[in-house]
């Protein structure tokens, strides 16, 4: 039995002093039309290949539908040497970007020769790279944000006010807390909020409008691990009317599943995450 | 210490299909005088904690180059960026992973000899594997091995229960607790009963082997299983390190381990 990709490793420079650690994707028989490379890299601490091997499992996906995608560490994580500078995360991740797309355009293995655009798949910590990359980076032609920005509306605290005393679970916390003298389980989501910090949601919304202006397509995708500041799809609308009035509010595209989790830790879940981001990749760049 | 990514070639053992195992290999940093210091080999433990001990085995991968070194961290069969899926687990084809991976290091460092630090399920299976490595095995580092299949899998799976019913609604439970899944990863029911049946195995004189319990798995059966190298002639010694992180934990199964002590412990043996 043959698969109908390709996979090799590969170590690609950024800067003078570090090498990031990849794996190359490739379709056996390359798309007659030129398409984004896809770019994957660390959600969290967890090396390229994701949460529950989800990145590589995406890579093969992809690549049975005619996409390159690189998977990558980021500077310090995974197995890519630390950086020896002192920027930022974001700073470090946007010249990371624009060196794997710099690699792949000049590597003839992967077709080199052509201009080369990207697509950014990012995860959590990852989204918040990704959108970094696809501000500051005009080669990046599409970016799907898994858990990406998100802001309450008066929509979101209507809809959480009545629907949270229908899930099962606060009421089994709640007995239980009744049960154990007030030392029930915690739940999972709480300790999440700690983590995540958001720019102020006019420079998401400025940013958003200006990737789409340049012609990027966006696919945001939501789980029940964004339930504290996500509950429906029409939120999208509501937190960014600026992009909502744009002419190219169409080339967004807004998907929830809230009955997943945060990291998608249920092989079913990351099937149908996987197959809603293949559509969304092969019906925004279709080859021929 | 820059790690180098490559492919390992191998051939499934039940059907004989080309696949490949992702690697890295360190090179020594510095040179060493004298004979060449024995290649360090890594073997991980299965999937779901696989991700959790990535951190370490670089810690201690480099440490290893640090020392003047090679030393080969790679991911089985069906996980990591190696080929297949986890559909595919075996201890059949890992243990044959842990044979073309030894041979690999041996075959680019030119050792004569190996260290083997083994976590968890992965310790187990090179105990098991020892005779069959490409070169003499000088020190067997065993992280937490597991000494009995069946009660190791069953603590996995009651764990995994515990950590849906923390994060997921009641009516998800009934359908994700149906399928042979384990920790986010399929566990095909063949891998399942191959670890039922694994169990530490005896061994004659030959490598130092030091055996690493951490305060969540201070499992008796491993201290005795240990007493009963000793007993035999074999140069094997119990290390009991709380670092205040563990295997267990519903709400920890995935967090990344940092186990200082047990790294810096390691680091010493590897100097």
């Amino acid at each position: 039995m043959t698969t109908p990709y390709q996979e090799w490793p590969a170590t690609i420079p950024v800067g003078r002093v570090a090498t990031l650690v990849a794996v190359v994707t490739q379709p056996v028989a390359p798309s007659a039309t030129p398409r984004p490379i896809v770019l994957l890299a660390n959600v969290g601490m967890y090396r390229r290949v994701g949460p529950f091997r989800w990145y590589t499992d995406l890579a093969r996906a992809l690549a049975c539908e005619g996409f390159t995608t690189i998977r990558f560490d980021h500077a310090g994580l995974g197995d890519s040497d630390a950086s020896r500078d002192n920027r930022n995360d974001r700073e470090r991740a946007v010249d990371e970007a624009r060196a794997v797309l710099d690699w792949a355009g000049t590597h003839a293995r992967i077709g080199g020769g052509s201009a080369t655009t990207g697509v950014v798949v990012g995860l959590c910590s990852g989204a918040d790279k990704a959108h970094a990359m696809g501000v500051a980076e005009p080669r990046i032609v599409g970016l799907c944000f898994l858990e990406g920005y998100a802001y309450r509306t008066p929509g979101f605290h209507i809809r959480r006010g009545m629907l949270r005393y229908l899930e099962p679970q606060l009421w089994r916390s709640y007995l239980a807390r009744r049960r154990s003298d007030g030392k029930g389980p915690a739940q999972a989501n709480v300790v999440l909020d700690a983590y995540v910090q958001f720019p102020p949601r006019e420079t998401a919304a400025r940013e958003i409008a200006a990737m789409l202006e340049r012609g990027a397509k966006l696919l945001f995708v939501y789980t029940g691990g964004a339930k504290l500041w996500f509950n429906h799809v029409g939120q999208f609308d509501a937190m960014y009317p600026e992009v909502a009035r744009s002419p190219k509010r169409a080339a967004c595209d807004v998907s929830l599943y809230s009955s997943m989790d945060h990291t998608l830790s249920m092989v079913a879940d990351r099937e149908r995450v996987t197959e809603r981001v293949v559509n969304w990749m092969r019906g925004s760049w279709p080859g021929k | 210490m820059a790690m180098e990514p490559l492919h390992i070639m191998r051939r499934r053992a039940t059907a004989g299909q080309a696949d490949f195992l992702f690697a890295g290999l360190y090179a020594p940093a510095r040179v060493v005088a004298g004979p060449t210091p024995a290649a360090v080999l890594f073997v991980p433990p299965a999937p779901q904690e696989a991700m959790r001990v990535h951190w370490t085995s670089r810690q201690l991968a480099q440490a290893a180059s640090r020392a003047g070194r090679f030393a080969l961290t790679f991911d089985f069969l069906g996980t990591g960026d190696s080929a297949g899926d986890p559909a595919d687990a075996s201890l059949v084809e890992w243990a044959y992973d842990l044979v073309r991976a030894s041979q690999e290091l041996v075959d680019r460092s030119a050792a004569k000899r190996l260290v083997v630090l083994g976590s968890r399920l992965g310790a187990t299976l090179a105990l098991r594997t020892l005779e069959e490595l490409a070169a003499p095995v000088e020190r067997l580092i065993a992280w937490d091995p597991v000494a009995d299949g069946k009660r190791y899998q069953d603590a996995l799976f009651d764990l995994d229960l515990r950590r849906r019913e923390l994060c997921r609604e009641p009516l998800r439970l009934a359908y994700g607790r149906s399928g042979p899944e384990l920790f986010g990863y399929a566990y095909p029911e063949t891998f399942r009963q191959e670890v039922d049946a694994l169990t530490l195995p005896p061994l004659g004189r030959g490598p130092v082997v030091d055996v690493i319990r951490t305060a969540d798995q201070r499992d008796s059966a491993v201290a005795a299983w240990t007493q009963s190298l000793c007993a035999a002639g074999v140069d094997a010694k119990l290390h009991d390190v709380d670092d205040g992180c563990g295997w267990g934990g519903e709400e920890t199964y995935s967090q990344t381990l940092l186990p200082g002590k047990l790294i810096t412990l390691v680091q010493g043996w590897l100097k």
